[in-house]
């Protein structure tokens, strides 16, 4: 896993909206990293971070008029999916890079059976006959562990309980064994104990189709037990990209840190004494098309100082390998050993 | 554990929603005591009941059947204008706050209405007191005069829980104040919450599906599967043993933010969706998903029984053992 050639690399990826002014602002911005086959790299972040405006722009399914690739590499097998046309990305996506949505209702069609919603996908990229596409979507639902599939596959999405309908979601996503998959807070809409199943599905086709997983959550928790990397986004760049074990023994992004310390830990308090105050961050994520000449966190920042708001601090590597886009990242790091 | 009297009683308490589909088994023959202060956590997923009974317990649905004593006073069955004297100590903050606050009005009378309904002080009083609220829950004099869309979900919140807390209820039943809300504004209101309650000393009923925000505030634990409690206990008593097989899944599906290395290694993962509340399993409702169900599960349902430490379980395996 550590010496493998990475499948998707992604450099300096910068994507733009439109304000009503009619000026273009980023919304994700001098974006790098690089995702090997069977990894799970989770992205974080609250929302209007920009994770999944990354997650769009990877997928080329931006909205078209109000928003733009604006610059930078995707590079995919032999493409470079940022330079692809409509034409020639829809082969694409389905079949090496593939998405699944938060929520399984909006992204299944109502009215078809989803059988025929798997076999879709693969008769769009496969060209083979009408009898193996099914054979094959039969395949995929026992795969993502339906029960039943000849009968499941015969039914509507309204007729599957929530975390079915995720299933078959992955089923789709999975159709044409992508190199790529991304998830887009896969669980959320789910129940705790449907959460675990469908991770850990993800986690086991993960291994078997030998893909590289995307994991965009908002879950610290579901990070620390699924992914083997992690980056941190805030206001559409990346401010920390480390090692899961690395990350969760301390980060090192002052946004990280916050972030990490304010989640209500169960474990954290068992008996008599008083309950610890969570951290609270102040403020909110400030509006992309409003950002200041410094660093975006500055003004939430408990560390900030007169040369936080000078300049975008650059990404450094640390000697623990995760790399941070704070200028005081190597004193807090030395403070800390 | 304690000597105190409960505040809220809940004896046999029953509702069912029927429906087209038929008769949905919300709430089935609940016992429950709350005490004064405390926080008692709600948890379970989608469809188990856990809120029809929060709602229920302060009446904001008619039960079927069943007692709900408040102070020793059986509250199920009052009429609404008996019910109004007991309305203010029994409060809620729902989950969306956009959909709890009137759009066209002003902060300054969304909060001064519980003054005004339960005729507490005179209008010259109210505006000190609406002022004394919104401080209370954190927010700036200014925001008196704004509307509900002219501030962020977690403002909204603020609002509501001002609201709630305005005539110092005993009881404040939390129905996922904090579900829709991004972490850092989470641990905000988590905070605010819990500071409120040490000033005011009111009862909490905290539902939730995020254990790790149940388990953070709680101080017992109610777990609730199709429409019944199946294991209720002391926070640490759940968090070191928890007995119920149902419980031992949800708490080892809660992913905790720590280096991999440190981890809890074992999980347990049900399998199976959770069956309708319509048409529940017979006898012991969880058997279906249960991966220690014995024939006995099927053809009898447990019974909440007391274990020792404060904690209550309904499962044949812990029982009869």
């Amino acid at each position: 896993m550590k010496s493998a050639v990475p499948i998707l690399q992604v450099e300096g990826l910068r994507t733009e909206f439109r304000n009503k002014r009619n000026g273009w602002f980023p919304v994700v911005d001098k974006v790098n990293f690089h995702l090997s086959a069977g990894e799970t790299l989770a992205i974080v972040g609250e929302s209007g971070c920009g994770k999944s405006m990354l997650a769009h722009s990877l997928m080329q399914l931006l909205p078209s008029r109000i928003s733009r690739l604006a610059g930078g590499i995707i590079r995919l097998g032999d493409h470079d999916l940022a330079k692809l046309s409509d034409t020639e990305m829809r082969q694409v996506r389905g079949k090496e890079i593939s998405m699944v949505f938060q929520e399984p209702m909006t992204s299944l069609n109502p009215l078809m059976k989803v059988g025929r919603q798997i076999e879709e996908s693969i008769l769009e990229h496969d060209h083979c006959s009408a009898k193996e596409a099914r054979k094959r979507s039969i395949e995929l639902l026992d795969m993502v562990g339906i029960p039943e599939p000849m009968a499941r596959a015969d039914q509507y999405p309204f007729q599957l309980s929530g975390g079915m309908r995720q299933r078959i979601v992955i089923a789709i996503a999975l159709a044409c064994r992508p190199k790529v998959l991304i998830a887009d807070e896969p669980t959320t809409a789910l129940d705790v104990t449907i959460q675990a199943q469908v991770l850990e599905l993800i986690d086991r086709l993960k291994s078997e189709i030998d893909m590289g997983v995307i994991l965009i959550t908002h879950d610290l928790g579901v990070v620390a037990e699924w992914a083997q990397r992690v980056m941190v986004m805030y206001a559409g760049r990346k401010v920390e990209e480390a090692e899961v074990e690395t990350f969760f023994s301390g980060p090192s992004h002052p946004y990280s840190q916050a972030l990490l310390s304010s989640v209500p830990r169960p474990d954290a308090l068992i008996g008599e004494a008083k309950m610890s105050q969570l951290t609270e961050i102040p403020g909110t994520v400030p509006p992309m098309d409003q950002l200041g000449p410094g660093c975006a966190f500055a003004h939430r920042c408990s560390r900030r100082t007169e040369g936080c708001l000078a300049v975008i601090p650059p990404l450094l590597t640390l000697p623990s390998g995760t790399s941070v886009a704070c200028i005081h990242a190597e004193e807090f790091a030395h403070d800390r050993h | 554990m304690t000597v105190t009297e409960p505040i809220l009683q809940i004896r046999d308490l029953v509702k069912y929603h029927d429906t087209k589909g038929g008769r949905v088994h919300a709430v089935d023959h609940i016992d429950l005591d709350l005490f004064p202060g405390e926080t008692l956590g709600l948890v379970g997923e989608s469809g188990c009941g856990k809120s029809t009974l929060g709602r229920t317990i302060i009446r904001l649905h008619e039960p079927t059947s069943g007692q709900i004593l408040y102070r020793g006073q059986d509250i199920a069955h009052l009429s609404r204008n008996d019910l109004r004297p007991v309305r203010r100590d029994l409060q809620i903050v729902f989950q969306d706050p956009f959909a709890s606050l009137n759009p066209r009005r002003t902060v300054r009378q969304i909060l001064s209405e519980p003054f005004s309904v339960h005729g507490v002080g005179t209008k010259a009083e109210r505006s000190e007191q609406v002022n004394d609220l919104i401080a209370q829950v954190g927010l700036h004099p200014s925001f008196a005069e704004r509307f509900p869309h002219e501030l962020s979900g977690g403002q909204r919140q603020r609002i509501a829980i001002a609201r709630a807390i305005a005539l110092e209820p005993s009881t404040v039943v939390c129905d996922e104040p904090v579900s829709a809300l991004d972490v850092s504004v989470q641990a905000q209101i988590i905070n605010l919450l819990g500071q409120l309650q040490a000033d005011m000393g009111a009862a909490y009923v905290f539902i939730s599906h995020d254990l790790s925000v149940i388990g953070y505030l709680a101080d017992r634990i109610a777990v609730m599967y199709l429409g019944e409690i199946v294991e209720i206990a002391p926070k640490w008593a759940l968090w070191r043993r928890p007995l119920h097989p149902y419980t031992q899944a949800l708490f080892s599906a809660i992913a905790i933010p720590e280096p991999p290395s440190k981890a809890r290694k074992h999980r347990i993962i049900i399998q199976g969706d959770i069956p309708s509340p319509i048409d529940p399993p017979s006898g012991c409702r969880f058997r279906t998903r249960c991966p220690h169900a014995m024939p006995i599960c099927s053809e009898k349902s447990p019974k909440l029984t007391e274990v020792g430490d404060g904690a209550k379980v309904a499962c044949h395996l812990v029982n009869d053992a």
